[in-house]
């Protein structure tokens, strides 16, 4: 086994590439739906919704996903293995009420990774309904899985190695598209401010309630841990940089134009929403690849918990 | 989860206790608060996801605590006392041929153990005659990539025990791997693998092999508490679902015997 294999104890580009492949699938896809489930989530449309919200955002995925996993989590692993299991593996004592925790842990993961590709292919899809409201997204979405899981029983390596350099296009695209909107309107940069998210729980009628849909953009953090395995402790570090700055830039560019907009006209998803016109279609094909990518990524990992 | 694991796992290394505090109630204060709003999504298909980590949790839970109280019924004996016997029984005509190599999957880590059950289906049921004995113990070790074994020549030709030490990464292929140790004992002359029948041998047909795998299921002999029946129907439920030891261990199925056990035996 050794010796053909990416060294992945070593920070290297191709590991990093690699990464943004395995890991991020999941986590990498949530600005499909997560704004548009705030907003649409939201009892009233205000100022505060979307910097709350933002800020909500941005602290989540500062203090669950680099804090916890990336700093603290991930330094716990089984001879490079990580995981909730390994993470079992590694205790001295293994007590009952220990093996039931791992336990319910690994089925929550495992729960996720069933509802979640179903949600991020749909959201992808359903950037075609711009172009005609009539198309039926949930067949489309069916015969994409069907081809999905048709697929597994030949094994995934071929295709598998293309998935890192087009998931580099999407988070570029990511940012891209964000950071135009961004400069338009600066300003929202200010949810950066602990004291929204704070105000947005304490003030927002139902804000509380609307962490629910916060909580979308931070699904996927446990994969960096279960992940570990495959990709390298340095290598997931440095590509989490890349996507956290890539993420942040697309769902503040995200407000920025909701708040131009002031909400969603014709409840369009604001991810596509802050696409140009000419655009919309390589970004639906670019988004549908990253979310078929996302899915098999799951798939996979939910092999090892 | 993974918060409260790893609380247990840093206290376990000693790390300061004021740290992981501090951890444990920030993490568990925003992971909380996501749990109570993510609740109220439960009547708009959040029920779904419930279930379904629900259907893997009993799944998972079945399987490790009713493996668990089973295994707490495994008794061992020393396999000393027995040793003469597999002798006689080897070479007693009387007793019709089984298969010339029989091959036993233990659980014993003892070297000089076996399970009672295993002594009890050599000899105790039907006996069962064969040429060489091989026991075969599976340790699936913490280490993801371990793959090595060891043989040990309890009495030679006649009873053998491999050891495969295998990491929780590989793949338990125990028919193959036990088929390429027995290339390598035949490699080095430690073994011969021909038939063993006069009229085939010369004609070099290779020597056969049955395996027996020992299942030991419930009966209702016995008290159990109420949390230990719920265990147990827990586990049948998850076998049911789950794939048989035969696949798991990925053994021949067209020549594995898998023979039933009462958990516990009455010896007459």
């Amino acid at each position: 086994m050794a010796g053909k294999h990416l060294d992945i104890k070593k920070l290297s580009l191709a590991g990093v590439v690699v990464a943004l492949g395995i890991v991020f699938g999941d986590l990498g896809t949530s600005p499909l739906y997560v704004m548009k489930a705030i907003v649409n989530g939201g009892s009233e449309f205000n100022e505060l919704l979307i910097y709350g919200s933002m800020s909500c955002i941005f602290w989540t995925l500062t203090l669950q996903t680099t804090v916890k996993y990336v700093i603290i989590t991930m330094r716990a692993d089984n001879k490079g293995e990580g995981g909730i299991y390994a993470l079992f593996a590694l205790l001295k004592r293994k007590p009952a009420w220990a093996a039931t925790l791992a336990m319910v842990g690994a089925s929550a993961l495992l729960a996720d990774g069933v509802i979640t590709p179903a949600i991020t292919v749909t959201s992808s899809i359903e950037g075609l309904q711009i172009f005609n409201p009539e198309i039926p997204v949930i067949t489309i979405v069916l015969m994409i899985f069907a081809v999905l899981f048709f697929m597994q029983q030949y094994g995934t390596n071929v295709v598998g190695s293309s998935f890192g350099p087009i998931m580099v296009i999407w988070f570029l695209m990511l940012a891209t598209l964000g950071m135009v909107q961004l400069v338009t309107n600066p300003e929202v940069l200010k949810a950066l401010n602990p004291y929204y998210a704070y105000q947005f729980l304490g003030e927002y009628p139902g804000g509380f309630i609307l962490l629910g849909a916060v909580f979308l953009a931070t699904t996927g953090a446990e994969a960096l841990y279960s992940d570990l395995g495959h990709c390298g402790l340095k290598n997931i570090r440095v590509s989490w940089i890349f996507v956290k700055i890539s993420l942040l830039i697309n769902y503040f560019g995200q407000c920025a134009w909701i708040i131009s907009k002031g909400g969603l006209p014709g409840g369009v998803n604001p991810f596509y929403g802050i696409m140009p016109g000419w655009f919309l279609i390589p970004g639906i094909i670019i988004a549908t690849a990253a979310a078929i990518i996302a899915s098999q990524a799951l798939i996979s990992g939910s092999y090892t918990p | 989860m993974t918060t409260l694991l790893l609380s247990f796992y840093l206290y376990q290394k000693n790390v300061d206790h004021r740290l992981i505090i501090f951890l444990l109630i920030v993490f568990l204060t925003i992971e909380g608060s996501f749990l109570i709003a993510n609740l109220h999504k439960f009547s708009n298909g959040g029920w779904f996801t419930i279930m379904l980590a629900s259907v893997f949790f009993i799944i998972m839970y079945g399987w490790y605590f009713g493996r668990k109280l089973k295994n707490r019924y495994v008794t061992f004996v020393r396999l000393d006392k027995y040793l003469e016997l597999f002798k006689t029984l080897a070479n007693d005509t009387s007793v019709p041929r089984m298969a010339t190599n029989l091959v036993y999957v233990i659980k014993a880590n003892s070297i000089d153990q076996v399970e009672s059950k295993i002594i009890q289906s050599i000899f105790h049921k039907q006996p069962k005659r064969a040429k060489t004995y091989w026991f075969i113990h599976v340790d699936r070790t913490d280490e993801p990539d371990t793959f090595h074994y060891k043989v040990t020549n309890i009495i030679p030709d006649v009873l053998i025990r491999i050891d495969f030490s295998l990491g929780f990464k590989v793949e338990p292929k125990v028919n193959l791997y036990f088929h390429e140790v027995l290339e390598d004992l035949s490699n080095s002359g430690e073994l011969k693998l021909e038939s063993s029948f006069d009229s085939l041998k010369k004609w070099s047909f290779p020597s056969d092999f049955v395996y027996v795998l020992i299942d030991r299921v419930m009966t209702r002999d016995y008290y159990l508490t109420t949390k230990e029946n719920i265990t147990l129907w827990l586990h049948s439920i998850s076998r049911f679902i789950c794939i048989s030891d035969i696949k798991a261990l990925q053994l021949d199925s067209t020549n594995t015997i898998e023979e039933k056990f009462q958990l516990l035996y009455i010896s007459l």
